[in-house]
């Protein structure tokens, strides 16, 4: 009789402990269902390319923008941030190496990477890019247009170069002296602007952010101390939920 | 047997080091492709139909507007770089007669997957065609630990293939023989 008292107290102090520790990490819970549903489906929704740009978030991650680099062409901007090439405020491509120059010739502008030509139409359609596969003289250090003709810079010397047949030819000590490459000018703000939201855009994902909220990481450690301590508790409810279901007395008494 | 490792290390480091790299200049693909010979250079543009094409054949759209090529007589040398697993492999591919005559590596760029670049593996595509469902006539054998490498190898090849077809280098009565 005294055991079985026993046993009741003690059902009752888990149920009243299931309760208290249910109420306690209802919102852990909430949270762990609400970020963990979207990160089961994160190719599904595409979280891992939608992009945050809060600018409290991007701050709270410590992320800053690569400060662009641009040449104007005519009335374009050709731009460079991080690896990214913009065309006015829009991606284009990669430049994978400093941008040196950018020009428009008749036919197509021309973004000058260190270590590669990167062709593109009005439009901004990539039309080829070319590297050192080509043979092309590395690294670029500046281009030039002069007398409609294409003029490349490396290494202190000029070359002139023919984009339909890509081949090139070394500037006489005559044609040099002339040459000059133009150097990277002010970005007109509107333009650094759409060049850094598209940038800060790029450096966090949806699914980062729930991966860091699910795990509490956002939080720094004592966020995941926290997310350990909900998932011990749902253990703790998990076990005793099932044992005050199990010792219900006549739990499994026949009708 | 800590010097053993050390050693072991090293090499490895070594291996891999010297796995990446640029294995084989343009000239020199170009002329083990024409025996010599100057071809001449050319630029397909590609129209939306070969873009369409493309994308069913090797899973992704070319990704530019031209692709340059070289010709000459029925030859075509093309030099596409195409993605292994984060980073391009350049690829020296040179068709006759809608045929693979040779396939070279010339710049590989992963820490894995190098091995693609041995005889033993590129030479399986010499007289490789495209067969009616625009795959690769034969098959060929893969190397272990180096899956995307092969992959990434083999689209070149089913590109190269089909952009000759494309190409006024191309030969429509060697094509239709079987």
């Amino acid at each position: 009789m005294r055991k079985l008292r026993q046993r009741h107290k003690f059902r009752l102090f888990l149920l009243r402990w299931h309760r208290r520790v249910g109420v306690g990490i209802a919102l852990l819970v909430i949270l762990l269902v609400v970020t963990g549903i979207p990160l089961n489906h994160t190719s599904g929704w595409q979280l891992d390319r939608r992009a945050v740009r809060a600018p409290w978030l991007l701050a709270h991650y410590g992320i800053q923008v690569a400060d662009p680099i641009g040449y104007p062409v005519g009335e374009r901007w050709i731009i460079r941030a991080g690896r990214h090439l913009f065309l006015d405020g829009v991606e284009v491509g990669r430049c994978a190496s400093d941008l040196v120059g950018a020009v428009a010739t008749d036919q197509m502008l021309v973004a000058v990477c260190a270590e590669e030509l990167v062709l593109l139409t009005d439009d901004g359609e990539l039309i080829e890019r070319v590297g050192s596969t080509y043979g092309i003289p590395l690294p670029m250090t500046g281009v030039t247009l002069a007398e409609n003709k294409l003029w490349l810079q490396s290494k202190a010397r000029w070359y002139q170069l023919d984009l339909d047949s890509l081949s090139w030819t070394a500037a006489g000590a005559g044609s040099s002296g002339s040459l000059r490459a133009a150097g990277p000018s002010t970005i007109p703000p509107a333009l650094r602007g759409a060049v850094s939201e598209a940038m800060l855009g790029e450096s966090l994902t949806v699914e980062r952010v729930l991966l860091d909220l699910h795990s509490g990481r956002l939080f720094g450690a004592a966020g995941v101390w926290l997310m350990d301590m909900a998932g011990v508790m749902l253990l703790i409810i998990a076990v005793s939920g099932c044992y005050v279901w199990l010792s219900k007395p006549g739990r499994f008494r026949r009708r | 047997m800590k010097r053993l490792l050390f050693a072991v290390s090293i090499t490895a480091m070594a291996l891999t080091v010297s796995a990446k790299g640029d294995y084989m200049s343009l000239e020199a693909f170009l002329g083990l492709a024409f025996d010599n010979a100057e071809p001449a250079r050319e630029a397909l543009w590609f129209s939306a139909d070969q873009r369409r094409a493309i994308q069913g054949m090797v899973g992704h759209e070319p990704g530019v507007l031209r692709q340059r090529y070289w010709g000459q007589g029925l030859r075509t040398a093309w030099v596409l770089d195409e993605i292994g697993k984060e980073r391009p492999i350049t690829i020296g591919i040179a068709i006759e007669g809608n045929r693979i005559s040779r396939l070279e590596i010339l710049s590989f760029r992963e820490s894995r997957g190098w091995e693609v670049r041995y005889p033993f593996f590129t030479d399986q595509f010499i007289g490789m065609g495209l067969d009616e469902g625009g795959k690769l006539s034969q098959p060929v054998d893969g190397i272990t630990g180096a899956t995307l490498s092969v992959r990434a190898v083999k689209k070149a090849a089913t590109l190269a293939l089909y952009l000759h077809r494309q190409t006024p280098y191309t030969d429509e009565k060697i094509a239709a023989t079987p």
